[in-house]
């Protein structure tokens, strides 16, 4: 048989490949080959076979234990070359260090954001056994129409009654009230909760005994700061609290301390009170403790362990049934349905899902779209993404310079792995220092960053291993992709090609390009997304809502009785020059309003209502269209005059409104109110809404819970000193509370603010860290051409027009990504402006705005190599050899 | 500076024999045919490596040859320090053999 064709199993080959380094498993395999023919040749095939198998495995040991030396020994070697080439390469290093150092900074921010926002009372120990009970309510056709968790008071007894799943249940209703301890003062929201509260969820006590802690009914379990706000310093347990209830205070005794509730909970108390003591302080509440159809009350249910949900919707619709037996039967009498279906059922809510469900409304604390998690993610994902590149296109730029270190490397020996392995060391050790840099930034930025999304994270490594671990992650992650286009490609270069300098390699070629391209296209897209994001904000600001916004003093009464306050106001500053009118109202703008559903001729009408005082029109700077405002001396404008927005008037399908009664809102047609004047259509609710169906009547009784204050735009502290000291004289116990409406106002819209702000952020980082990118491959492409640019000066070019001749080529790149990254802003722009019905049209400017930024900035960043190259002597570079 | 182990000992033995043909798999079968035992090529390159990291063996690539499957082989050469390694290790054992009594008997005690 002929030498050549006798081979040792290839199994046993294999296996024995697997487990040895590649230093020597050439020699290695050699060795055991050349044997394995010898044996052969002596005693057969089968022997040979056993032989080269017996050697294989005794020999794994050894193999395995000289593997992780060599690695060792590599890597450490790595890491020896890859710190001088850093060394020698500073600027390239820096470029990569910093680029990265911010995008792990951003990533690590983002991640604390998200991760907060994914974990909301998820440190409840029971929490996925508690559940939020919300009513639905359907549309004939078994749509869904709203959803509502504001439930009334027995549904929860009445729930553990009847479901046997139910272990037991929590009740929670928040009201604001004013406390008071010896030392201080102030207006609160007071959580009420049932006893159970402790049972259910985990708000450990600090002090106290949470078994007895709510037994009482005036016993109050305060929040670690409400301890300190009330009792400084002093131990407040056995304590008296008073509350105002009503319109007295009642003292309460503090039997509890709370351990401080995370942030990331959904329940926040600062005050608890037992939710018995609800009914007992409110006649109102207390005739109606059993009544079914008055609502306001959260219900939370603790379920019994292994408890399936499984039939648990069709449980809540007998449920609904029993406490709601003739609904459709009324519902249908009254014409508000027509369906064959069910009109409302219940719903429960795992507790784990509530704060990122925006589908149904608020309960204590405003649910998160869990889009804004996916956009930041993005937006971080993004400006690493855009560091990365810089470190391929700075490592494509390089590779000219380094093709020849490459071929050198391989004649003398070097592995196409090894090499693999140096290059990625180098990426690793630059995103190392990155991971270092990037730390000390999130540390930096992050009271930035809590301003700016209204969070309070913390940022500390020690205690959160997920956030170290999603760093370490990020840094690896990043410095491998990195590391991959030298790792992959550079170490393939023939070593003849590179020494013979046969390989032509300039600064950038087309991978590099389309990498700028794609940084460049995301910056834009950040910078339009941004442009168009504050437009609009400022188009809202300065939009004429129909009312004059400016210099109007918001005093809301807190519970004093509104038109005895009015009074006393007119009767003091009425005759100021600095007070310009003084007015009241049920309700301010962006301070929720009331709103009537009445019967309009077969069809269900929802109108907001604002009960005002006669002056209103006038205060608020309203123009009337048609009719006439209140008239103070006509009594029946008490009773039965109405204004109307022209919404109304479109929506009820009038063709000459003054005059039509609105039916339906009292008993019979002889009271009914009639519209005696139309007000030109204006906002009051935020500009994300079309203007709705609103209707003014006269104020009478309590309603005025809102007193309105048209100041002189003058010495404003010395007027807002006169309206305190008059509310001082009015209600000497209720602190003077108030807002400029301009401000309450632009709160609607702080979460659009507050994401211009950040996308503004992320756009700068994003172009700075691209122009970071596209210095260091000019300088590359620059170092290429060298004796190009000598030799034109030397033929007569002359300095701009080499100057432009190096631009050029940039610039042209910046424009391409303009085009990539236009119509993709346009469309998510577009997307978010349908969300507001009062918006700007996008117009092309912005875009030209976004593209001539980025291109100036890309410019400037180029000039700089550029111009110095174009001056230089030509004599230099051409002696450059 | 501890002494060689047995394996140690016979290894560079072999190196020193073999001189210019010192690589793997001759090493491997001079020891096995020495000492009738089936050394394995893993404990070979094992003890290599360890007398490499003391100094007492250099190590060089050879060029591949075909009765190898085209792969080259690592030769060995011993050092100045191998060599006083193993020449220590011979006087030691010689002074301990010197005299031994009833040695001159075939060990019948």
């Amino acid at each position: 048989m002929n030498p050549a064709d006798v081979r040792p199993p290839r199994l046993a080959v294999w296996v024995a490949r697997l487990f040895l380094h590649e230093v020597d498993a050439d020699a290695v395999l050699g060795d055991l080959e050349e044997t394995y023919r010898t044996v052969h040749r002596h005693y057969g095939a089968r022997a040979a076979r056993r032989w080269y198998w017996g050697q294989v495995t005794r020999s794994l040991p050894t193999f395995t234990a000289r593997t992780l030396y060599w690695s060792f020994i590599m890597l450490k070697n790595y890491l020896k070359i890859a710190f001088r080439t850093v060394k020698s390469q500073k600027v390239y290093a820096g470029i990569n260090v910093v680029g990265l150092a911010v995008g792990l900074a951003f990533c690590a921010l983002i991640f604390l954001f998200v991760r907060d926002e994914w974990t909301y009372d998820r440190f409840h120990e029971n929490a996925e056994r508690i559940y939020r009970l919300h009513r639905v309510s359907y549309t004939p056709d078994g749509g869904v129409r709203a959803t509502d968790n504001w439930l009334p008071m027995p549904m929860g007894p009445a729930l553990q009654q009847d479901l046997p799943e139910v272990e037991t249940y929590v009740r929670l209703r928040p009201r604001t009230h004013f406390v008071r301890s010896a030392a201080a003062t102030f207006e609160e929201e007071v959580l009420y909760a049932d006893p159970q509260l402790f049972e259910v969820f985990t708000f450990p006590l600090q002090r106290g005994d949470a078994a007895t802690a709510l037994a009482d009914l005036n016993t109050v379990v305060l929040s670690p700061e409400a301890a300190q706000k009330y009792f400084g310093t002093d131990d407040p347990i056995g304590k008296t609290l008073a509350i105002r209830l009503g319109t007295d205070f009642q003292d309460f005794i503090v039997t509890g301390v709370a351990a401080p509730i995370p942030h990331n909970s959904n329940i926040r108390f600062d005050v608890l009170v037992p939710f018995a003591k609800l009914a007992d302080a409110f006649e109102r509440i207390r005739e109606r403790a059993e009544n079914w159809y008055y609502s306001g009350f959260l219900i939370y249910v603790l379920l019994k362990e292994n408890t399936s949900l499984g039939g648990m919707d069709d449980k809540l619709l007998q449920f609904r049934r029993k406490y709601y037996p003739d609904e459709v039967e009324r519902l249908r009498e009254r014409g508000h349905w027509t369906g064959d279906g069910v009109p409302a059922s219940y719903r429960m809510q795992a507790l784990t899902d509530i704060h990122l469900n925006p589908a149904i409304n608020r309960g204590l604390t405003p649910p998160s779209n869990p889009l804004y998690s996916y956009i930041l993610g993005g937006i971080a994902l993004a400006v690493l993404f855009i560091a990365c590149i810089n470190f391929m296109t700075l490592a494509i730029g390089r590779s000219a310079s380094r093709a020849r270190e490459i071929g050198v490397r391989k004649v003398v020996g070097a592995q196409r792995t090894q090499l693999m392995g140096q290059f990625w060391a180098e990426a690793l050790l630059l995103s190392g220092l990155a991971l270092g840099l990037g730390i000390v930034l999130a540390a930096v930025f992050l009271p930035t960053f809590n301003t700016l999304t209204g969070k309070a994270l913390h940022f500390d490594l020690t205690t959160s291993w997920a956030t170290g671990a999603m760093l370490a992650t990020a840094t690896l992650l990043a410095g491998f992709v990195a590391g991959s286009y030298p790792a992959l490609v550079l170490s393939a270069f023939k070593p003849v090609d590179t020494l013979k300098n046969k390989l032509r390699l300039s600064g950038s070629n087309a991978l590099t390009r389309s990498l700028v391209v794609v940084q460049f296209a995301l910056s834009v897209f950040l910078i339009i997304s941004t442009l168009v994001m504050l437009d609009q904000l400022d188009y809202i600001r300065t939009t004429n809502l129909g009312f004059d916004k400016e210099h109007l003093v918001v005093i809301p009464t807190n519970g004093v009785d509104g038109e005895t306050a009015l009074g006393r106001y007119r009767n003091e500053l009425g005759a100021r020059s600095d007070i310009v009118g003084i007015t009241g109202a049920s309700s301010s703008f962006a301070r929720g309003g009331g709103r009537v559903g009445f019967d309009y001729k077969g069809e269900l009408k929802q109108v907001d209502d604002f009960r005002v005082e006669h002056t209103y029109v006038d205060v608020m700077g309203m123009t009337l269209v048609a009719g006439r405002a209140f008239d103070p001396n006509l009594s029946t404008d008490s009773t039965r005059a109405v204004l109307v927005n022209e919404a109304l008037v479109r929506d009820f399908g009038w063709t000459d409104p003054l005059g039509e009664p609105l039916p339906g809102l009292t008993d019979g047609p002889e009271t009914d109110p009639v519209v005696v004047g139309v007000l030109k259509d204006y906002n009051f609710q935020s500009l994300e809404r079309a203007v709705q169906p609103l209707m003014l009547t006269l104020n009478a009784g309590e309603s005025l819970r809102y007193l309105l204050v048209r100041i002189a735009p003058g010495d404003v502290p010395a007027t807002l000193d006169a309206l305190r000291a008059a509310w001082t004289q009015i209600a000497p116990t209720v602190p003077f509370d108030y807002s400029f409406l301009d401000d309450d106002l632009n709160a609607q819209y702080q979460d659009d603010e507050r994401w211009s702000r950040i996308l503004g952020y992320a756009s700068a980082f994003a172009i700075l860290i691209a122009c970071l990118g596209l210095f260091g491959l000019v300088a590359l492409t620059v170092a290429a051409r060298t004796k190009e640019i000598g030799i034109r000066k030397v033929m007569g070019a002359s300095v701009p027009g080499l100057a432009v001749l190096l631009s050029k080529d940039f610039a042209r790149l910046v424009v391409g990504a303009l085009v990539v990254a236009a119509p993709v802003a346009y469309v998510a722009m577009e997307r978010w402006l349908a969300t507001f019905a009062f918006r700007i049209d996008l117009s092309w400017q912005v875009f030209l705005l976004a593209g001539l930024a980025a291109l100036g900035i890309a410019l400037l960043t180029v000039s700089y190599q550029s111009i110095r190259a174009a001056l230089a002597n030509p004599v230099e570079s051409l002696r450059y050899e | 500076m501890t002494l060689l182990s047995r394996s140690e000992e016979l290894l560079l033995l072999a190196v020193w024999r073999l001189q210019e043909g010192a690589y793997g798999a001759a090493i491997r079968n001079h020891l096995t045919d020495v000492t009738d035992e089936d050394w394995s090529i893993g404990s070979v390159y094992g003890t290599l490596d360890r007398l490499g990291r003391e100094g007492f063996v250099r190590t060089f690539m050879g060029a591949p040859t075909p009765e190898r499957g085209g792969r080259s082989k690592r030769f060995f050469e011993l050092t100045a320090e191998g060599v006083a390694a193993l020449k220590r290790v011979r006087t030691i054992q010689e002074s301990m053999w010197e005299n031994l009594p009833g040695l001159a008997l075939g060990g019948a005690l």
